[in-house]
């Protein structure tokens, strides 16, 4: 998917009113995605692209093109509510940008050795593979942590992470120390997923809570400084082959910034948990959208039989349970805002009750 | 809430925010405007490929201040603001 490909045909498609509308309600469902749980808005823009006819490289160049200005708005809002482990996003963002390298040799060999299909099938099993894994654990483990009354815990596998001394250590944000060596393969892997499946924070989020030890909060937020360096690194390397369509890349960012600053500000209505679950499901809903178009893959590798029809279907439904995610992600989001705001509105009420109550047990003392 | 919305702090900052947010949106309309009135010129260029990257990377940088500043002005507008610390947060920039 994010590979170069000089060979494939560069093209520009036009843009109806249609078109437009898409991108940007795309973008802004995206964003509000990226700025709450740290990523995970990127994965629906390159299909939505190629289900305008755009080419697939051109889609994939012009979604990284986009992910970079996004991340950096999105860090520097949640960086004010104390969201962001700058030093470390740094750091894991280095090592992510060489693990994109590595995912980019891997898609083409797979490329060479089976063709499209292949590489097609080898994309859609990592997203299978990896995201039912990791978002049924975030999704048992969000349960228990809402259940918890002392909320989010540091895992004993961080604990042990962050027991071990080797030189030279890094301090977290939100306490502790890690060893370098550590953040290495989580960013190496952040970087090599966004390779294959264009979203690394469904690697690095999860590794910073899990093994790094960080919360929620701040693994989601310092994701958005690694999103940034990636993306840009990326964008420098589509850019220099010409693939980015910068009207398709200003369209999803007019309504990718918006999203991204409504997400950011959406963190600081719930719990550390709600980071988790809303990743959580977006993880599984996506894996079981990329589940339905393996029998695809495997047709075109020669391994089963699909209907021309079949194949259709398939491919189309995939597709709409994608924007399902987004949509499921965004109405948490939104919803979860909109009920906080509806309660903060009764608080002052309530509070003049409150402050009314010493009054009048003042009042009935001067009568008596 | 009423009451705090009326202050005089809150109408300045309001007001504030709706001349932020009226100038960046002029600015980020009018990128919008030169790039697709000449989408054609701007595609050519864009896509040329080696040097021209830098051009996408100062476009995209140049796009998140301006379009995300008059963002961030619009959702302040709007109502939808921080919450830290009990309370809602004054200017949310």
């Amino acid at each position: 998917m994010e590979g170069g490909a000089s060979d494939v045909v560069k093209e520009f498609i036009g843009l109806g009113a249609g078109s437009v509308v898409f991108l940007i309600v795309l973008g802004f469902l995206g964003g509000l995605i990226s700025g709450f749980i740290g990523s995970g808005g990127a994965f629906v823009l390159t299909p939505g692209m190629m289900s305008l006819g755009v080419p697939a490289t051109v889609a994939v160049a012009s979604n990284m093109c986009h992910k970079f200005p996004k991340a950096l708005v999105g860090a520097y809002k949640r960086h004010k509510f104390g969201q962001v482990d700058v030093k470390l996003g740094v750091i894991m963002g280095l090592s992510a940008t060489a693990g994109v390298q590595i995912g980019i040799e891997v898609q083409k060999l797979i490329l060479n050795a089976w063709g499209e299909a292949g590489s097609n099938l080898y994309v859609s099993l990592a997203f299978v593979a990896i995201l039912s894994v990791i978002g049924v654990f975030m999704l048992i483990d969000s349960r228990r942590a809402r259940k918890s009354e002392s909320g989010e815990k540091i895992s004993g596998l961080a604990r042990k992470m962050q027991s071990i001394n080797l030189p030279p250590m890094i301090k977290l944000k939100n306490g502790g120390s890690i060893s370098l060596w550590i953040t290495i393969p989580i960013g190496l892997g952040t970087g090599l997923l966004a390779a294959t499946i264009a979203v690394g924070g469904f690697v690095g989020v999860p590794g910073m809570i899990y093994i790094l030890g960080m919360s929620s909060l701040l693994a989601s937020g310092s994701e958005l400084v690694i999103a940034f360096i990636m993306g840009m690194a990326g964008t420098v390397t589509w850019g220099l082959g010409g693939f980015v369509d910068i009207r398709m890349v200003l369209l999803i960012l007019a309504g990718s910034l918006f999203g991204v600053q409504v997400g950011a500000i959406g963190t600081t209505y719930v719990k550390d948990y709600m980071v988790k679950l809303v990743m959580a499901l977006v993880m599984v809903i996506v894996c079981v959208s990329r589940a339905l178009v393996l029998p695809n893959y495997l047709n075109d590798l020669g391994m089963i039989t699909v209907s021309a029809g079949t194949r259709s279907v398939l491919e189309t439904t995939s597709f709409v349970v994608m924007c399902f995610a987004l949509a499921v992600g965004g109405a948490i989001i939104l919803g979860n805002m909109w009920l906080r705001k509806r309660a903060l509105a009764r608080v002052p009420l309530e509070e003049a009750k409150a402050r009314l109550l010493p009054l009048k047990i003042e009042e009935s003392k001067d009568r008596l | 809430m009423g009451k705090a919305k009326d202050s005089p702090a809150a109408r300045k900052r309001r007001a504030r925010a709706l001349k932020r947010a009226f100038l960046w949106g002029v600015v980020s309309l009018a990128i919008y405007l030169a790039v697709f009135l000449n989408q054609d010129i701007v595609t050519r260029y864009f896509t040329k490929g080696g040097v021209f990257a830098i051009v996408i990377i100062v476009t995209a940088l140049a796009v998140s201040l301006v379009h995300g500043s008059f963002a961030n002005y619009t959702i302040e507008l709007s109502g939808i603001q921080p919450y830290q610390d009990g309370k809602h947060q004054e200017g949310g920039h």
